[in-house]
């Protein structure tokens, strides 16, 4: 760290090693999924394996939002309409955040991106793109017209992750560029520049 | 009553159309139809849902080739996608390339013909050639139909 640290900031363990794990994880399984299913083999048994690593990874992280370490938890990212207006205000500043966890606005897209994946690993479970060979598992415990629900769901909402998926990884490079916060860093090592007074 | 009035009126040239078109596109998904069931019994017995019967995998098999060898021309024939008609599934981009479909379609031939050859042979053999052919449904599917 050649720069001075601000009065009030300091250098924390903020991240604990499994929300790294599960982050990049994630990243691989997610992007492996995503490739395989639109441009993959015909025959997907690749993108079913990593996509029951995506639930399990999602499962894995449901457990840690409700138990884990504080700043891993949901409850820790959870805000109100007016904190979120507050932070967006403060959105254009060109200085960087210091934000002890996921600030109110990157909770927002954190909260939509494990949602979309939990819709995207059901909606796969219960799929039936008619080929007999790539039936999601539990489809037979639905209707045909489900199935075919489903199949279009996942379909639509792969294009949906990706855009999210674009949307954060802008996000992330817009606190580099124009905040001057690097993110990437305490997402990888744990440690993260963080105001005192908050959380 | 205003939309029920619209509706009406958009649903008119469309009831008119009832004819040729949707019944050429009945019978076109009859024919996937069947090919789904003959893919079923295969696929049943593949995933031990049946017991492997080696004289119903033939039939199957059989069946399969015998429809991979059916003209599909008149199936197909022109104003009948997906935005011609409303309940199919045929995209326009079969009309706009139909040297494509084509080679999917012998695709799926040829991988009927090499299920043909092993399905009698016992249930690993048949399992094995399960993936190319359900792979030649997917590879159309994919490309020229809608969700
Ligand atoms: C040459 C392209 C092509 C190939 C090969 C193909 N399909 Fe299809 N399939 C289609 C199209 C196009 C439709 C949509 C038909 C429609 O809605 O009018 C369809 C629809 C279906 C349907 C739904 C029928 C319905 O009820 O509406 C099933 C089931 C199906 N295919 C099974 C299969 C199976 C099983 C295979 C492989 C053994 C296969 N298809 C191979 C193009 C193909
Ligand atoms: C498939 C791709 C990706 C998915 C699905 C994804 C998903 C997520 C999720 C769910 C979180 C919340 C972490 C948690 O609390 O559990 C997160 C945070 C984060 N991600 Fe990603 N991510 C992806 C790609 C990336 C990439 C490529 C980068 C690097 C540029 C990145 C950088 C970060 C950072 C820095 C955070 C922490 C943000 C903060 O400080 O609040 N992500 N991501
Ligand atoms: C995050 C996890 C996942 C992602 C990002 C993902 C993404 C995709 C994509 C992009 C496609 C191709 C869609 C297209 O052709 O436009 C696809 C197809 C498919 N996926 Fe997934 N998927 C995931 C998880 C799963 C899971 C868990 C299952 C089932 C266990 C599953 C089952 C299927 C099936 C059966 C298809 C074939 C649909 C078809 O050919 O029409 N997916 N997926």
């Amino acid at each position: 760290m050649t720069k001075q640290i601000p009065e009030g900031v300091s250098q924390v363990k903020l991240w604990d090693v499994g929300t790294r794990l599960f982050h990049w994880s994630l990243v691989i399984c997610v992007c492996s999924a995503w490739f395989l299913g639109k441009f993959g083999p015909n025959i997907m048994t690749l993108h079913f394996y990593f996509g029951y690593a995506v639930i399990a990874l999602l499962v894995f992280r449901i457990v840690w939002g409700l138990f884990g370490p504080a700043p891993a938890r949901f409850s820790h990212f959870l805000f109100g309409p007016a904190a979120t207006l507050r932070y967006a205000k403060t959105l254009k500043n060109p200085t960087p955040s210091y934000w002890p966890g996921h600030n109110p606005i990157g909770a927002l897209s954190v909260f939509a991106m494990l949602a979309a994946l939990i819709v995207q690993v059901s909606t796969g479970l219960f799929a039936d793109p008619d080929d007999y060979i790539n039936v999601g598992p539990l489809a037979d415990m639905v209707s045909s017209e489900a199935n075919r629900s489903a199949t279009k769901l996942h379909h639509q909402m792969a294009l949906l992750i990706a855009v999210f998926v674009v949307l954060h990884v802008a996000a992330i490079a817009f606190y580099k560029r124009y905040k001057g916060e690097n993110l990437v860093t305490p997402m990888l090592t744990g440690w993260k520049l963080v105001r005192k007074d908050k959380g | 009553m205003r939309y029920a009035l619209i509706a009406a009126l958009i649903a008119a040239p469309a009831l008119s159309l009832a004819g040729p078109a949707e019944k050429t596109v009945e019978a076109r998904q009859g024919y996937f139809k069947l090919l789904g069931a003959n893919m079923g019994v295969l696929a049943g017995m593949a995933q031990g849902k049946v017991d492997y019967d080696a004289d119903a995998a033939q039939t199957a098999a059989d069946n399969m080739v015998v429809l991979s060898t059916y003209k599909l021309a008149p199936l197909f024939a022109p104003g009948t996608s997906s935005d011609d008609v409303k309940d199919t599934r045929a995209l326009p981009a079969i009309w706009k390339d139909l040297p494509g479909v084509t080679a999917k379609a012998s695709d799926f031939g040829a991988a009927a013909r090499a299920m043909q050859d092993v399905a009698g042979k016992g249930k690993g053999e048949m399992a094995g050639a399960l993936g190319a052919l359900g792979g030649s449904c997917k590879g159309c599917h994919t490309a020229y139909r809608a969700e």
